[in-house]
């Protein structure tokens, strides 16, 4: 699939639509587990998916090709997903420190959950840190993705989002740690 | 545990995010985005109706509102109007326009939701960060 190609026909009213549909086949499960790392629960990661995509069908005649057409669809991915955490945070009474908690809560009741007790440890370390090195975090680590990559999604540079993976990484490993002395003893 | 871990390689424990998602979630996703896209493109009869109706609101509230305030000046001359509750009447029928005509601007044009720009988003991710976490970069590899 040539990206240039994709994009002229999404903004060609006569071809939009299959377009539309060749698009949502492509990116749908690289945006679905972004979301799902950053809110955790598959039926909200559905709702801020659907949005994300009907704000592209909505949108795609004003992108002007300034980044690239991933780029652009993580980040607007992003965007909606810290939105609906902040809403989350904000419906709550402001009684939720950090997404922590929400995030804890909703991984204890997960049923999806489908890994081992390393991963759970690790899960648990994970949803642990502050919102941005965790999404940093995600992005490197699960998703693989370069620095260069990440720095033009989230709009940070690459020496503040290393710094951030640098501490992330530290965190984990003491939040494991612990675990496991633990477990020793 | 620890033994399966033990015998796991760098790839497989790293890289799977431990989670699943109901079967057939993926191919059913495009179809649905479709339904609401038609859905959506329905929907912008009730929407005419709608900005057809709110000048015509706007209009019926400015001159409730006009209406009111040339009202008021005669009511207010004769004391006796007063006494026999008139007072109430216009009270009720401008607080009544007024919150019609403060509900009617929400009427408005729909506000397009702006998005997060990319200075925005850094300060929102920046804000969760304790200093703790603003670490000198020099000092990063």
């Amino acid at each position: 699939m040539l990206i240039n190609s994709l994009i002229e026909r999404l903004k060609d009213p006569a071809q939009k639509r299959l377009a539309f549909h060749e698009l949502v086949s492509t990116y749908q499960r690289r945006l679905y587990w972004h979301i799902r790392k950053i809110v955790l629960d598959h039926d909200d990661t559905d709702d801020i998916l659907q949005t994300v995509f009907m704000k592209v069908w909505s949108s795609i005649d004003n992108f002007r090709e300034e980044s690239s057409l991933y780029t652009w669809l993580f980040r607007i991915a992003t965007n909606e997903a810290l939105t609906f955490l902040a809403q989350k945070k904000k419906r709550k009474g402001f009684f939720i420190h950090s997404d922590e908690e929400y995030l804890l809560d909703k991984f204890s009741a997960d049923q999806y959950f489908d890994g081992d007790e390393l991963h759970r440890n690790l899960m648990l370390a994970v949803l642990k840190l502050p919102e941005k090195q965790r999404i940093v975090f995600n992005m490197k680590y699960f998703d693989e993705m370069k620095y260069e990559q990440i720095s033009e999604i989230l709009g940070t540079s690459v020496g503040a989002l290393k710094a951030s993976y640098h501490h992330a990484v530290k965190k984990i490993e003491e939040s494991i740690k612990i675990v496991v002395d633990n477990e020793i003893n | 545990m620890k033994e399966n871990n033990e015998n796991r390689t760098d790839q497989e424990v790293d890289r799977r995010y431990p989670f699943q998602l109901p079967e057939g979630y993926f191919d059913a996703l495009p179809e649905r985005l479709m339904s609401n896209i038609e859905i959506e493109r329905k929907s912008p009869k009730t929407l005419t109706f709608h900005r057809l109706l709110m000048p015509v609101l706007s209009v019926a509230a400015s001159v409730a509102i006009i209406l009111g305030l040339i009202y008021i000046p005669s009511m207010f001359s004769s004391s006796e109007k007063i006494a026999a509750g008139k007072s109430t009447d216009i009270e009720y029928y401008l607080t009544y326009q007024l919150s019609a005509l403060a509900i009617f601007e929400t009427f408005g044009e729909p506000v397009v939701e702006k998005d997060l720009g990319y200075e925005q988003l850094e300060e929102v991710l920046i804000a969760t960060v304790s200093e703790y976490e603003l670490i000198d970069f020099n000092s990063v590899k």
